[in-house]
């Protein structure tokens, strides 16, 4: 399957990642795991963010996921999540572009301070429906020919991004971005095995 | 008192369990499009009610399932411990069916891979206790929550042997198997029960399906059932004579293109008429073709099919440029050019009427027939021979065994 789920954009603080803007699209989860898929995504964006040097890529995976990242030397960083087929190249060059929209149309002055509500900028929902068939995006691709593939660094799980002695169950049980049931529900989905999302 | 305290705890605990069974039962009664179930991860009981209905939803938390699906289990099989050991009087068996219902719907839907309670539904429906249209929609749900339960695909077919197929909602059939394979890939019962579908429908579903199975294998690029469902639809429409006037200008340009990579030209038309254009093609695939024992027909299904075929080449030599290599682009690759191939022989051959593409293999004399045909005479085989031994050893051999070009080394 070729599918984009969630695009996002956070500004990379001294401490941490801060969220500005993010949309997704969950319709292939069924109907009761989508707030926590969701969750899950927004976190592991987030997580990924920090764990990310300025002017570095990564492509992370995770079980069926690929968490694309791309955080620019000014800090603003763009994470895209698809599954393991959506083509790599293509979703580095869709980062690539929405930073751009993005500090063409919000000044950098209010990365720091803004939230998602402050912040204007509505064209996420429109590039999540046009890229999930990647052959949009060949005109991207053409333009931006600098990208080079081998720049991309590639990690195997979501663990190997962390730092040493971090561990992601700790940072679940921690982490104030997740509901209650969001983290009984990573619980017993690890359990069983089942398939939610970044067990 | 130990026991006493552990049969209090049961009774209570089936006290629980038929409240829920009661609950979901409510929800089936009050919402007739009822549209997915799951099993929620939940392990603690909060005290609230474990049945959860949002949006034609239906979520059941998963700390009750397990309780849930042992008491509607003992119920059902107590029952058909009874009826099998004595005739019940007729009255009775009727007010229990009506109360086993819920039971069977609740411990399918939780485990939806026992045959003996699929059994028990026939029976229902046989003696009118079901109806055909809810049992319909319930082996539906079972498929929201497992898209690869062979039961209830199986089921579904036996519920439509008592309709005639003119009464059958096609279409709806079809989204269900694509639901199904969109959730699960490799999705073998989905693509079976689709096959079906295909067999029984009527031919005007041809159309939406060449066009729906191209969307699907786009998305779901690795998934060879998918392709392979594609290539049996092509041998159905060309077996069906199928056929639609071609939009794109010029006229054909699938195969034109095709040709084209062969080194064939053919000039292209003056006007954008099918038919006109249509003649050049076949005189290029087809030369010196005996039409007598041939229909019209059958000549413009060949040209429709066979250009469907050269796009869905076209189509997997454009994915691999964007995924990189995949088995499954090589493979339908392979398979839409052997239609093309095998159609060309048979018609030139003289053995069209023969069986479809993949529904029988040739008869030994037919292989022979095949085995004494010399391509070089033919400019179109002669050029794809040449073409595709240059693709490396292995696509050799395979265009060797079966493409009919083993002999003519």
């Amino acid at each position: 399957m070729v599918r984009l789920f969630t695009l996002s954009v956070f500004y990379k603080g001294a401490s941490e990642a801060r969220l500005l803007k993010t949309t997704s699209d969950l319709q292939s989860f069924s109907f009761f795991q989508r707030g926590t898929v969701n969750e899950f995504m927004t976190f592991a964006s987030k997580t990924i963010v920090e764990r990310t040097q300025p002017a570095l890529r990564q492509s992370v995976k995770q079980d069926a996921y690929m968490c694309h990242v791309y955080v620019r030397a000014d800090n603003l960083a763009g994470v895209l999540i698809a599954d393991h087929e959506y083509p790599h190249r293509v979703a580095h060059t869709l980062i690539t572009k929405i930073l751009d929209d993005f500090s063409a149309k919000v000044s950098a002055d209010q990365w720091q301070t803004g939230t998602e509500s402050s912040i204007a900028f509505d064209s996420l929902p429109a590039f999540l429906v046009k890229y999930q068939d990647p052959k949009e995006a060949d005109p991207l691709t053409k333009m931006q020919t600098d990208l080079d593939e081998t720049k991309i660094i590639l990690k195997n799980t979501i663990e190997s991004v962390l730092e040493r002695g971090e561990k992601l169950e700790d940072m679940v049980t921690k982490s104030e971005q997740l509901s209650m049931q969001s983290k009984a529900f990573y619980k017993t989905a690890k359990k069983t095995n089942s398939c939610c999302s970044f067990t | 008192m130990e026991d006493e305290m552990n049969l209090d705890l049961n009774n209570e605990k089936k006290v629980l369990c038929e409240k829920i069974i009661r609950d979901i039962n409510a929800v089936f009664l009050k919402d007739a499009d009822l549209s997915s179930f799951e099993i929620i991860p939940k392990e603690t009981n909060c005290n609230k009610s474990p049945v959860v209905h949002v949006d034609h939803n239906l979520g059941l938390e998963s700390w009750c399932a397990q309780h849930v699906y042992d008491h509607a289990h003992r119920i059902l099989i107590a029952h058909r411990k009874q009826t099998m050991q004595q005739q019940l009087r007729v009255l009775q068996q009727q007010q229990q069916s009506d109360s086993l219902a819920k039971y069977l719907n609740v411990a399918l839907l939780i485990n939806p891979d026992v045959t003996t309670f699929w059994h028990i539904r026939r029976q229902l429906v046989q003696k009118n206790r079901l109806s055909i249209n809810k049992e319909l929609q319930f082996s539906a749900l079972v498929l929201s929550i497992k898209p690869k339960s062979n039961e209830a695909f199986a089921y579904r077919r036996w519920l439509y042997s008592f309709q005639s197929a003119d009464a059958i909602d096609w279409p709806h059939e079809i989204s269900i198997c694509e639901r199904a394979a969109d959730r699960c890939a490799s999705n073998y019962h989905a693509w079976s029960h689709r096959q079906w579908v295909l067999q029984n429908a009527p031919p005007c579903l041809l159309q939406s399906e060449l066009m729906r199975t191209e969307k699907f294998i786009r998305k779901h690029i690795t998934d060879y059932s998918s392709y392979h469902y594609r290539q049996l639809l092509l041998s159905r429409a060309y077996e069906q004579c199928f056929y639609m006037p071609d939009e794109s200008q010029p006229p054909w340009s699938s195969l034109r293109e095709l040709l084209e990579h062969y080194e064939l030209a053919v000039a292209a038309p003056a006007n954008a008429d099918c038919d006109a254009a249509a003649e050049p093609l076949l005189q290029l695939l087809l030369p010196n073709l005996n039409r007598n024992g041939v229909s019209a027909q059958r000549l413009r299904s060949f040209l429709y099919c066979c250009n469907v075929a050269a796009s869905d080449m076209r189509l997997c030599a454009e994915q691999r440029q964007l995924y990189g290599a995949h088995d499954c682009f090589e493979l339908h690759r392979r398979a839409s050019l052997k239609f093309i191939v095998e159609q060309c022989l048979r018609l030139l051959a003289g053995l069209a009427n023969g069986p479809g593409f993949y529904l029988a293999p040739n008869s030994m004399s037919q292989t022979n027939e095949l085995r004494k045909f010399d391509c070089e005479s033919y400019p179109f085989l002669a050029a794809v021979r040449r073409v595709e031994f240059q693709l490396g050893d292995k696509h050799k051999h395979w265009c060797k065994m079966h493409l009919n070009f083993a002999n003519q080394d």
